[in-house]
């Protein structure tokens, strides 16, 4: 590259860089530092716009995709490739437009040699190369023989918090209206399920009441069961440069390993995996002991009630049930000292605002639900809702959780609205809506009101023609990988491969690996599409560049089985040619089902997306309305303004109040911290262990063991173990160990660390390499609610292999290992 | 070579210093500053990300810096690169992580 124009490409970034920063027109410049565009002199201007034409053609808007925050990027585009990345200035997620390692990195996945190009089909046991027509043939042929032998509810889907909303939104409308069958489900099932069910069990709507936003706002923020600072580094980024200015501000984290998230902390509070649902009614009778509890908000938003939520209690009930969570016990039963108990139950009663953000520490339990419970517990007792700052969040863990599947009710149990399917007067006007009756390929011309099978139960029930016991024939798998993800994997990978499966992907995987079809799938920047994050924000991506020869969008995929299932006419934008123009038309049809409902985007418009930079979070009835930061308050959120439109009652003299249920109240449920379900740790299996992320990798490493950077800053996985355990089974850094449950083993290098407690050990999830995929040894019981696998807890016992040996890192499932699913 | 365009958050009165750390890195240079306010735009070119990582580390070690967050990237001579090879492009194998690297 020529100096010149290294320089100018240097000024463009800058500029840039410096409207971040909110550098102006009266920042100093050392005399040496190139002229940019921040000074604003004609001159500059114009060095600015020539530069800006050298480095890109055009800046084109578009999410993150590579973890759940939602962050805002444009996309540099120069002669039809991306060249360039720069975070978005405007955005309400990644604030000042900082971007993470991950997201720098993006680019490395589009250009990348291993992306898959080619239709493939399996003979004679060998995927090969096939026509789209062929593929798309195969798939017709196959599903019609399904429906006609074996019912409509042996094809299933499963998708993904990384499909684009109207992808989502298509499938579920050709599966639910145009099939009859609610065999569908998706990866969020396997992280979002229980904060779903959690929201819709306390407060009677799913999702938030508040956003980002309140992170500034908040006095004391209570992480728990999240390691913010790698699974969502730039959100973390925000609450520790916002506690840096703000020192009074009280950090509390909650969670078994001391990680890096615990550094900003105030007060780290160890718990065992699995038991800190004590935690939260230690902290709830600390803060009534006390008298630190709103009364007024307790008299106003509370219900008490007993067993699942519908038999009412007292207050004085709850005290009762509370009562032997004493410091003392919760220290005995949880591994967090009672003095830390205490602490965390002052600051969070007393800050002013506290704000609660949790992921998949408390979401992936046999009590995932009641995890989600006793956190809404806390915050209805303090008051800690519907003012800035104070809010129980639940972080998702993927871009489009909320905004694709849940939102879009692309899950077994629910339809678009996030309303269950077996609610009948929802179910009547999504048929209505859809013209079921007119359009329907199943004889019942009707929205089967039986919800289908959650993840797990779909693939334990998935299997080969000559398998009686497994109903469901065939399935359709789209940009998830739950050969890798799904728990307890010995048991599920050879229903994978029996099933007629079709997987729909950008590279090669696990699951692709059993596949019977593989589809090669374009990129999010190469089509385009809606994203909604965790705070209820829908941001449009729009298409950057054209895709990747012999890939296609998953929403023209959708479009196609759609025609050929005869359902042309239902799915409207099957006809459409332009893949934008498809994808807009299938999001128009998307607003218009839910704009009824409190999770409408009716003024989310295309136009309007496509032209903002911040993207719109709902309600948002109407074009002229900016989208809502606070649900349940009165000026705030526009159902007060026309509750019957939406189905509730809102009374007129109510400021606050939460209208998912009838009463407005919010349930306070009396949980017991027990973890029934969840496994024991035993003479022969003494360890606990669980599992999670690490920054520089997402999921199964699919794309991020791609990218050299993040491969080789987590090559492999491993096994962090205390060392005090270490000291006892004889281990030294870099030992190889096995590590095996009643379910099935790994075998992996040891860490030893002090961060974690004792007994308890921690595996990353990301690895693809068969030996050391951690998800043989996870149990696949599940939270009898949500439906969601418990990942955080298995009893494990660890046996040393050998001394330190190299390991096969940075494995990635490769073209030429397709044929081959040896996964060892 | 990709070039960033990076963000320095530092205390006021560390200016000097900063400068002398930055004079130590020939591949930065400062586009656009505000001393009182503690805030400096700088590009950084580098061979990979790598390079970059380890100006963070350098950086983030300094007790007068408060974050050092990046803001964009050019990359485009590294797509051109992985078109024509079929090659990603990636930093020098004989300087692997040790960070976190534990074999």
């Amino acid at each position: 590259m020529d100096i010149s124009r290294r320089n100018l490409i240097k000024s463009t970034l800058a500029a840039s860089a410096a409207a971040a920063a909110g550098l102006s027109l009266g920042c100093k410049k050392k005399e040496a530092a190139p002229t940019t565009a921040a000074t604003e002199t004609p001159a500059a201007t114009t060095t600015a716009a020539s530069a800006s034409t050298v480095a890109v053609d055009k800046w084109v808007k578009g999410v993150c995709r590579m973890c759940g925050t939602g962050c805002s990027i444009y996309v540099g585009v120069k002669d039809g490739k991306m060249v360039a990345i720069k975070g978005n200035v405007d955005s309400k997620t990644n604030t000042k437009g900082f971007l993470c390692i991950k997201g720098m990195n993006i680019w490395k996945v589009a250009y990348h040699p291993d992306r898959l190009t080619t239709p493939l089909i399996r003979k004679n046991g060998k995927l090969e190369p096939a026509t789209w027509d062929e593929a798309l043939t195969l798939i017709e042929t196959k599903f019609k023989e399904f429906h006609k032998k074996y019912g409509y509810d042996s094809v299933a889907y499963y998708g993904s918090g990384q499909c684009t909303t109207e992808e989502s939104y298509t499938f579920n409308k050709i599966w639910k209206g145009g099939f009859g069958s609610n065999m569908m489900d998706g990866n969020p099932r396997l992280c979002m399920a229980s904060a779903v069910a959690g929201y819709l069990s306390s407060f009677g709507s799913d999702e938030p009441a508040g956003a980002y936003e309140d992170i500034e706002n908040a006095k004391c923020i209570f992480i728990t069961g999240s390691n913010t600072s790698e699974a969502h580094p730039i959100l973390f980024r925000r609450i520790s440069s916002y506690k840096r200015q703000n020192p009074d501000v009280k950090i509390i984290v909650c969670e078994p390993r001391k990680t890096q998230t615990s550094k900003i902390a105030d007060l780290w509070m160890p718990s065992l995996p699995g038991t800190d649902l004590a935690i939260f009614n230690g902290m709830a009778r600390e803060i009534i002991k006390n008298d630190w509890h709103d009364k007024e908000f307790i008299a106003r938003h509370a219900r008490f009630t007993q067993g699942d939520g519908t038999e009412a209690s007292t207050f004085d009930e709850y005290i009762k049930f509370i009562e032997k969570y004493t410091p003392e016990y919760v220290e005995k039963v949880t591994g967090c000292p009672a003095a830390s108990v205490k602490q965390a139950a002052e600051w969070f009663a007393k800050s002013g605002a506290t704000l609660s953000l949790w992921c998949m520490g408390l979401n992936q339990r046999s009590n995932g639900v009641w995890a989600n419970n006793l956190i809404h517990n806390l915050h209805v007792i303090t008051g800690n809702i519907g003012k800035p700052g104070a809010d129980p969040f639940s972080l998702t863990g993927q871009p489009n959780a909320c905004g694709g599947v849940r939102e879009t009710g692309s899950l077994a149990h629910l339809l678009p609205g996030c309303r269950p399917v077996a609610v009948e007067p929802w179910r009547k006007y999504v048929e209505s809506y859809w013209k079921v009756a007119e359009h329907s390929i199943n004889p019942s011309k009707a929205i089967n009101p039986k919800p289908g099978f959650p993840a797990v139960k779909l693939f334990s029930s998935l299997g080969g023609e000559n398998e009686a016991d497994k109903p469901v024939k065939a399935i359709l798998i789209s940009t998830t990988n739950p050969a890798q993800t799904l728990p307890n994997l010995n048991k599920f990978v050879p229903n994978i491969k029996n099933a007629f499966t079709v997987v729909i992907d950008i590279f090669p995987t696990r699951t692709a690996q059993l596949a019977s079809v593989v589809l090669p799938a374009s990129f999010l920047y190469e089509k385009g599409g809606v994203y909604g994050c965790s705070e209820r924000r829908s941001f449009l991506t729009q298409k950057a560049i054209e895709p990747l020869e012999g890939t296609k969008a998953d929403l023209w995929i959708a479009c196609q089985i759609a025609k050929r299932m005869g359902l042309e006419k239902f799915i409207a934008w099957s006809n459409e040619e332009d893949i934008v123009k498809m994808a807009e038309m299938a999001w128009n049809d998307y607003i218009g089902c839910t704009a009824n409902t409190e999770k409408t985007l009716a003024g989310a418009t295309y136009k309007r997306l496509m032209e903002s930079t911040t993207g719109v979070q709902w309600p948002c009835p109407s074009e002229d309305h900016p989208g809502t930061y606070k649900r349940y308050v009165r000026g705030m959120d526009p159902v007060f303004d026309d509750p019957k439109k939406y189905g509730y009652e809102i009374p007129e003299d109510a400021d606050m109040f939460f209208y998912g249920r009838k009463d407005g109240k919010i349930n306070v449920f009396m949980r017991d911290a027990e973890p029934k379900a969840s496994e024991k740790i035993s003479k022969e299996y003494p360890f606990l262990m669980t599992t999670g992320r690490v920054i520089e990798q997402w999921h199964t490493g699919t794309m991020t063991m791609r990218i050299p950077e993040t491969a080789a800053a987590h090559p492999n996985s491993y096994i962090e173990i205390h060392v005090n355990d270490a000291k006892k089974l004889g281990l030294s850094q870099g030992d190889m160990v096995k590590v095996e449950s009643v379910r099935g083993e790994n075998v992996l290098p040891v860490r030893v660390v002090n961060m974690t407690l004792e007994g308890v050990c921690f595996v990353p999830m990301h690895d693809q390499k068969g030996a050391r995929m951690v998800n043989f040894i996870c149990n696949d019981v599940v939270d009898a609610t949500s439906g969601e696998p418990d990942y955080k807890v298995s009893a494990v016992k660890i046996t040393k292999v050998s001394g330190p040996q190299k390991v096969d890192d940075k494995f990635v499932v490769t073209k030429s290992e397709l044929d081959s699913p040896t996964f060892s | 070579m990709i070039i960033a365009a990076s963000i320095l958050y530092f205390q006021e009165d560390h200016y000097d210093d900063l400068i002398k750390l930055i004079n130590q890195h020939k591949n930065i240079e400062i586009t656009n500053e505000d001393k009182e306010n503690g805030k400096m735009v700088v590009t950084i070119e580098a061979e990979n990300n790598k390079d970059i990582e380890d100006l963070e580390e350098i950086f983030h070690n300094c007790d007068f810096i408060i974050d050092f967050t990046h803001h964009a990237f050019y990359f485009g001579d590294e797509v051109e690169k992985a078109e024509t090879t079929g090659i990603i492009p990636d930093f020098d194998i004989k300087k692997p992580f040790t960070k976190k690297k534990i074999l």
